[in-house]
């Protein structure tokens, strides 16, 4: 009796502690899919004439998360000060989003397969809010060494975005992965170059609060066009 | 009934009794040692193609020793935003440094010379960030965690105790740091003190591609196929461990160690 306790006692504890973990963890759901791209140079062109967006411009960079908190709630997004550069290589910090609602991704320019997917969807929502002024969508890039802003924007030919409404935005990898961290969506870079990353849009609220996280590819997005339609 | 609290008490403290000779000597240096790993080959545990291509790890420091709870305490000193009570709540749950008295004292739930832990992502980050370090790489905190490349006997049995330790329920005081002795780099308690916070534990290691891009493969059958040694059952679990966390987590048996690029 005892000798079976001996042996059963640690699975038991295993089991425990692994349920515990596992149960506080609900991301298992979430959606992955791997990308195959074509190696492609960006060549260098000067950059036309800078978008107008009401961005103030954040100076840098450094104490990074200590910083820049002021007028943001606990669970803002925005509470990242990190600095990054749009699609016309203007700097501008995730903050500078604050009183619109957000539609956010995380993409890369390159991919072939499911980052159209989720832009595709992204369009039709706008299309769906086509009325509401105070909504904007992002697209920010997991690849820093290939999107550059000038990738970005021929990009965003590429798919048709309305650039008063679009941010595409490019940063450093450290801060690319705090985002990331921030919203639960994982990526990874494998051998070839190519990455494997979570499926997902993000609603942000005015005061950059995830209120709504969208897995998946060509689903239902009523969800989203629901919530930003009914939000303040 | 008596054999099980035996058997409990072993568990426990098979990590502390390995060796506790030489600690004072070790502890007069290794408040802020780097080891250097000269780096090499490594094959991930687990790929998201069948090819196991083996991985290069560039050359790198590693911490010697898990960040200690005192200093993590003159961390937060330094940017009381990281202090209990101030920190935003996107950065860390509410069990962030629960086992410290306050803001500013450990008290007697937090023994200075063990690992810190109740920390986040972002906090762990933000440390490394200020002492001009990073987190380790997942590459890099298994190139270092792993036996020799050879499973020889000697590896079996590292791998027979780090599971042995992952079976003991872990103490609400950790360990201290340093007493153990040091793997083959001359870096200490990769196991046996805590589970720690990687830079990309946020990384995908799923294999299965479900046609509607959902994560079907993770850790049921169809994701040991992906593993390239599926026997080590050890790495598996930690594998298992990191993608069941979210950046905000303060877990009171994860804590971290910083890295740093050679040259």
């Amino acid at each position: 009796m005892k000798k079976i306790m001996m042996i059963t006692l640690p699975a038991a504890l295993l089991i425990l502690g692994l349920t515990g973990y596992f149960a506080l963890n609900n991301s298992w759901g979430s959606v992955v899919i791997a990308e195959k791209h074509s190696e492609k140079k960006d060549s260098v062109q000067t950059l036309p004439g800078l978008k107008k967006v009401d961005a103030k411009i954040s100076s840098c960079c450094s104490e990074k998360m200590e910083e820049g908190s002021a007028g943001y709630s606990s669970n803002s997004v925005y509470q990242l000060s990190s600095v990054w550069k749009n699609e016309l290589g203007q700097k501008l910090s995730l903050g500078d989003l604050k009183g619109h609602k957000v539609v956010l991704s995380m993409i890369f320019a390159s991919c072939t397969y499911a980052c159209p997917l989720i832009v595709n969807d992204m369009r039709k929502i706008e299309k769906s809010v086509a009325d509401k002024s105070d909504v904007r969508f992002v697209l920010v890039s997991i690849d820093p060494e290939r999107d550059t802003p000038v990738t970005l924007l021929e990009y965003s030919k590429r798919q048709g975005l309305e650039l008063s409404r679009w941010e595409l935005l490019t940063g450093s990898k450290s801060d690319i992965r705090s985002l990331a961290a921030v919203l639960g969506f994982k990526y990874q870079r494998d051998s070839k170059g190519d990455y494997t990353h979570s499926n997902l849009i993000n609603v942000l609220n005015k005061e950059g609060e995830v209120v709504l996280q969208h897995e998946g590819l060509n689903k239902d997005i009523s969800d989203i066009v629901g919530k930003l339609k009914s939000m303040n | 009934m008596k054999v099980i609290y035996v058997v409990f008490a072993l568990l426990i403290t098979a990590s502390n009794v390995m060796t506790a000779k030489d600690n004072k000597d070790q502890f007069s240096h290794q408040k802020s040692s780097m080891v250097l790993v000269k780096g090499g080959r490594y094959i991930p545990f687990w790929k998201d193609d069948k090819s196991l291509v083996p991985v290069k790890v560039k050359p790198f420091y590693m911490d010697a020793f898990p960040v200690t709870n005192a200093e993590f305490l003159k961390f937060v000193k330094a940017n009381p935003a990281w202090q209990r009570s101030k920190v935003k709540r996107i950065f860390a749950g509410s069990t962030y440094l629960r086992h410290w008295k306050d803001d500013l004292e450990l008290g007697p739930g937090a023994t200075p010379n063990s690992p810190v832990t109740n920390v986040s992502w972002f906090a762990a980050k933000a440390y490394a960030e200020w002492k001009g370090k990073r987190l380790p790489t997942v590459a890099e905190w298994e190139f270092v965690a792993l036996p020799g490349a050879k499973s020889s006997l000697r590896d079996k049995m590292l791998n027979q105790k780090i599971l042995e330790w992952y079976l003991t329920p872990k103490p609400q005081r950790a360990g201290t740091v340093g007493v153990g002795k040091p793997d083959r780099f001359g870096i200490y308690d990769m196991h046996g003190l805590v589970f720690e916070w990687v830079d990309d534990f946020n990384g995908i290691i799923a294999g299965g591609l479900g046609g509607d891009g959902n994560e079907s493969g993770l850790f049921c059958g169809s994701g040991v196929v992906n593993s390239s040694d599926p026997a080590n059952y050890a790495a598996f679990l930690r594998f298992a461990f990191r993608n069941g966390l979210k950046a905000d987590y303060a877990l009171y048996d994860l804590g971290f160690r910083c890295a740093k690029d050679a040259n």
